[in-house]
This record gives structure tokens, sequence and C-alpha cells, in this order.
């Protein structure tokens, strides 16, 4: 993908960038808003990852110009500030993600993924989610694999779902969090890989093959 | 301007129109007690005259006269005078009377009867006189006309005087009142917007008069003014220290991750690796809370406030944290209404106290192997219970567990970073909802009372 990066520490700017281009992404990266802001308005790009504290334009101000110039690419901010109205004014502003500083990289990779295949996503409409020997009839709700029927509680069901549908893409613990619970805080307890080791105890379990797989340093995803 | 103030029960409870009232009541008294001193005077003065005229018509009849003159020389002197003014009576020894009314004897006294309808005696009453005369008794009577009319005058002048000052005092008062209560009401407003978080609220003075309430209405704006810069100036400190401490935090966990990425997964040193992401990265959360409670105490919004349903909030809470309770053999229960319970408030921050307080029991209720989470809703208004068997909090205890970063001597080795609860305090205030801990006998009990929605 093709990426626009504004961030002015030059530490955390060096090591977001070395790892998105070992992910084969291509970045631009500026130390500027007003510069980032021109360069934005003129190439097309397929996500942009904004600081919000910037020394000369802020993060929101660049994303409200970008916006009100009808350019629609998605945007994650970073921000040094974790307030829920901080996280609000954001997405008021036009931003889609928001990713408080300091993060993992694991964590940035996962939402920029997430957002920059958004559309393709959107448009599946299909009952049944497939992968390996595993379906899931979204219909019927039910849950097979190699032919064997799988009981699963709603919740489980529901987290299985999330990650058939991102099949192939990496959901960190806060993505499910917020994608499967609605979540917007970070829990002390590890209530998300407890959920995920009940989840595996019945899909993966009781078979040969793993089909959640744990992501170091990053979260959990299903291969196709 | 109304002169009748649809607010009569508060205006009646301030103190212009209180002291207007209790002047009314001394200026009557007063009143009362001179035009009744002038009355009475008066009055015997008049009772004295009528008196002396009662003395001079006796004395006018000769003692010594017969029956037969004395009845003639009544009779005259009756056919001349309206029985209603004065009354003259003979009654002879013989029984035979003469004058302008009856007299009949009851008790030793004699009472005055109407001779026939044409000739009506007075309402007023009478002064009499009885005189023994060598051949019968004479009475002489007059009327107490003018003493009724006296006292009538009275009355009318204290009419005069008191009605109308008692109308303008109490019209005075109303209307000070009136003023000074609407003036007291801007300053409450104003009040009332700082203690709701607006602290740019500020009482303008409509007047160009000093006086108490001018003085109140400018010490709440310098309170407000205090309070509105220490809460900028926390914002900006928190926002600061937010940045400046951040991305250093960044840069370690950069650095962190650079090194574990070139360690062979497994060694000493990938395991000192990951301890220290571990530290850095509970150094995060314990940043991170204190500044969200910094926030949130310092008036986080409440303009986004909705009616949220803590029924789902509880189920929400109680699904996402059930395997998690399974997994250390607590048996998480509940007891939630079939419909939903409404409380005015942030969806996010409420589930949040719940998550917080149901770790809380999870970390240092253990042992108890029972928590239980029930939502009711009464007068009161809308209640959360999350109660546990574990060891429970020492009623003494109870109070500092919401301060920051206060724990408990035996949760000392216990995970968790003492913040949790005080985030729940804080979240609490800000939605007016009233946090309570309390023994579950055994165990604690934590129990979240929200206002009612209106």
């Amino acid at each position: 993908m093709k990426l626009l990066f504004v961030e002015d520490d030059q530490t955390t700017a060096d090591y977001v960038m070395r790892g998105l281009s070992e992910e084969g992404h291509s970045v631009d990266h500026f130390a500027s808003g007003k510069e980032a802001l021109t360069q934005a308005m003129n190439t097309a790009y397929d996500v942009l990852i904004i600081d919000r504290m910037l020394p000369d334009l802020d993060g929101l101000s660049l994303i409200k110009s970008l916006r009100s110039a009808k350019i629609s690419t998605p945007a994650i901010f970073l921000t040094a500030m974790s307030g829920l109205e901080d996280r609000i004014d954001g997405l008021r502003a036009g931003g889609d993600d928001y990713l408080v500083k300091p993060f993992a990289f694991g964590e940035l990779s996962a939402r920029v993924a997430a957002l920059g295949r958004r559309l393709p996503m959107a448009a599946t409409v299909d009952t049944v989610l497939k992968a390996g020997d595993l379906e899931m009839d979204l219909v019927a709700r039910t849950v097979t694999r190699s032919g064997q029927n799988i009981d699963l509680l709603p919740r489980e069901f529901s987290l299985l779902e999330h990650l058939l549908r991102r099949k192939g893409r990496v959901q960190t613990r806060t993505m499910l969090l917020e994608g499967v619970w609605n979540i917007h805080f970070d829990p002390q307890t590890n209530v998300v890989e407890t959920h995920i080791s009940r989840l595996r105890s019945k899909v993966d379990k009781p078979f040969n093959r793993d089909l959640i797989l744990t992501v170091r340093g990053s979260g959990y995803k299903i291969d196709g | 301007m109304s002169i009748i103030p649809q607010n009569w029960p508060r205006l009646l409870r301030s103190t212009p129109l209180r002291l207007a009232f209790l002047l009314i009541i001394l200026f009557t008294i007063i009143n009362l007690l001179t035009v009744s001193g002038a009355y009475i005077t008066l009055k015997n003065r008049t009772e004295g005259d009528i008196r002396e005229n009662i003395t001079a018509e006796l004395s006018g009849f000769d003692v010594a006269a017969t029956a037969g003159a004395l009845r003639t020389l009544v009779d005259a002197k009756a056919r001349a005078t309206d029985p209603a003014a004065r009354v003259y009576l003979f009654v002879g020894d013989d029984g035979r009377t003469a004058g302008n009314a009856l007299a009949m004897r009851e008790n030793n006294r004699v009472i005055l009867k109407e001779l026939n309808e044409e000739l009506p005696l007075s309402e007023a009453g009478y002064l009499q006189e009885t005189r023994r005369l060598s051949s019968g008794v004479l009475v002489v009577a007059e009327s107490l006309e003018p003493v009724v009319a006296l006292r009538r005058t009275f009355v009318t002048i204290l009419a005069l005087t008191f009605l109308p000052s008692a109308l303008t005092s109490v019209a005075l008062g109303l209307w000070i009142a009136r003023r000074s209560a609407r003036r007291v009401a801007r300053i409450e407003a104003t009040l009332g917007q700082i203690a709701a978080g607006d602290l740019t609220a500020r009482y303008s003075e409509q007047t160009n008069r000093q006086d108490d309430l001018s003085r109140i209405g400018e010490g709440v704006n310098r309170m407000a003014e205090k309070q509105e810069a220490a809460v900028t100036a926390l914002r900006q400190v928190s926002a600061d220290i937010a940045h400046d401490l951040r991305t250093p935090l960044q840069r370690i966990a950069v650095l962190l991750s650079d090194l574990s990425g070139q360690l062979e997964d497994g060694t000493e040193q990938a395991k000192i690796a990951d301890r220290a992401t571990d530290e850095a990265n509970r150094a995060v959360s314990v940043f991170q809370s204190l500044l969200q409670i910094a926030q949130i105490e310092g008036g986080a919004p409440t303009a986004d406030f909705q009616n949220i349903d803590l029924v789902t909030i509880a189920r929400e809470m109680i699904d996402l944290y059930e395997p998690s309770a399974d997994d250390v053999e607590i048996a998480l229960g509940h007891a939630l209404p079939d419909g939903p319970v409404f409380v005015h408030g942030d969806r996010t921050m409420v589930s949040q106290a719940l998550a917080n307080i149901l770790e809380n029991a999870l970390r240092h209720g253990k042992s108890g192997k029972v928590i239980h989470v029930s939502v009711d809703e009464s007068e009161a208004g809308a209640r959360l219970v999350v109660s546990d068997n574990g060891p429970g909090i020492p009623a003494e205890e109870r109070d500092k567990v919401l301060q920051r970063l206060y724990r408990l001597e035996q949760s000392r080795t216990t995970p968790g970073n003492g913040l949790g609860l005080s985030l729940v305090a804080a979240i609490a205030q800000l939605h007016d909802a009233d946090l309570a801990l309390a023994d579950n006998n055994p165990g604690l009990r934590v129990s979240l009372t929200f206002p009612k929605v209106a």
C-alpha cells in the first residue's frame, strides 16, 4: 500500500517506517503538518498515518482540511492524548481510527491493514464463511469443521465470525475488544486471551491443525 | 411586572419580605396601643358627660311632689323626648307608670322595654339612674349612642391609618424581595453552572449598586476565575506531561521491540527483553490511568451524556469477564431485571467503572469463589451492585482505597496498579453517582447508585 506518515519524533518515525517498509508498504514521511497537507492534496494514498501533535499544523486541522477538500483517504491518528473526548474529537474531525502512544508496531500495522482493505470487505455478502476445513453458516448460525458440528456460545460465535471476516489479517487485542465487544478502554485483565483460549479449545483442540494463530507481539489471525 | 409573582413560596422565604412583615406587625401593635388609648380616654369622658346629664335631669324633679304631679311632669318631658336618646320613667307606688318606655324589675335591676313599636329604644344600650322619690321610683336613662359613634369613628381612623401603611409596606417588601430574589436566583444559577463544570459562567450585576449581593456575586466570579485558571493549568500540565512522557515511552517501546526482534526466542536475553517490555507496559498503564483520572476529575464534558442501559452494560461486562472468572474457579452470578434500567451517562466510562470493580473483585476476592452482579431500580435511583465473598476491606480502610495508588498491605503483591477504584470514584463523581463500599459479611460489596433519569 502507499502510505503517508506524519510524525515529528525521529526515533518513532524511523522505527515505524522501517517496520512498514519491511511489510512491503511504500511510505512517504513528513515531520511537518503543512508539507504533509500539500502532499496529501496532490498525491493519492491508501492510508494516512497522522500524529495529532505537530509543531506547525496539528493533526486535527490537517484532516479537517483534507475532508473539506473531499479527500476521503482513510486516516489513523497517533496521539499522546488518551482522553475520551480526544478520541471523539478525532473521529468527529474525520479520522477513521485512533491509536494512543506508546503503541506497539504490531497494533499500528494491523490497524493500517484494516483501514486499507476496508472497502472490499464491506462489499462481502457471503452467508457462509470458510477457512480451511472450517465452515460458518451465518444464516443458520452453525459452525462445522471437517463436517463435525461445533457448539459455540453467542459471544464465541461473534469472535470467530470477526476473525473469519478478516481472514489473513492480524487482529490485535484492542481491535477485538472494539470490534466484538464494542469496548473502548483497556482492561487490565487478559480477557481477550481467555476468550480466544475458550474458542480454541472448541475449534482447534479436537483437530490436527490450528486455525487460530497467535502473532507474537500483535494479536491473532485465521489463515485461509 | 405582575403584582403576584409566580414563585410565591420562594419569595415568602426571602429576607426583605420577612422584614416587611415584621415591621407591619410592630407598626400595627403601636398603632393599636395609641389609638385604643385615645379611644378609652374619650369614651370615659363621653360616659362622664352622659352621667352628668342624667344627674342634672334627676335633680330637676321635686323629691317631695305627689305621685300625680310627678306623673304629669314625667309625661310632659317624655312626650317631647325620643326614647332612643333619653328615657324618662316613673313608677308610682300605686303601680301606675308614666314615661316613654316600660320598666321591668329583674334581680334588683331595672330593665327598660319599649313602650310600643313606634318608639323603639336605642340599640346602643343606656346609662341609667334610678331614684326613690316619696311617691314612687323615677328612672332617667340616656342612650350610649355617642359612645358607639365614637367607637365607629375610631375603627374608621384605625382602618384609614393601618390599611394603607400595611399595604404599602407589603408592596414595598415584595418589590424589594423580587428584586433581590432575581439577583439571588442569578447568583444561584451561576453557581449551578460552575458546579456542573462550566467554569466560564459569570455573574453580571445589572445595576450599579454596591451592596451585599453584588459583593457575593463578585466573590462567586473571583472563585470561578481561580477555578478556571487552575483547571486550565491542570489541563495544560496534563497535556504537556502526556506529550513529554509519551514520546520517551514510545521510544522505549520501539527500542525494546527492536531488541526483541534481534534476539532468538527462548534465550535468557529474550526473556529479559520481554520482562522489560512488560514493565514498560505497566508504567504506561499507570500513567494512562493517572492521566485519565485527572482528566475526569478536571471536569470531563458531560454534554455528550446519553441515556444508557445499565442492564445491557452489566450483561456485556459479565459476558466479557465470565471466562476469566471461570479460570480462577469463581462463579460469576447475576440478578438482572428483564427490562432496561436507564441512567444518564457515558457508556464507555460506566462500562469501564464496572470492569474495574469486577477486576478488583477477581483479584482480591478470589478466595470467596463467588462474585455477584445485580442491577435494580428504586426511588433512590438506579443501582449497580458487585459483591464478593473474599476478605473484604476493613471499614477504616474503605475511604483510602478510593485514593490514588493506595493499596492494602496484603494486596501489595497482587497485580493491579492501585488506580482501579480511584477511577471508579472519579467516574461516579462525574455521573453524580454515589459510590459505596460496604461489608458483604464476608467480602466486599461495591454499589454504584445513579440519580434517577428525569
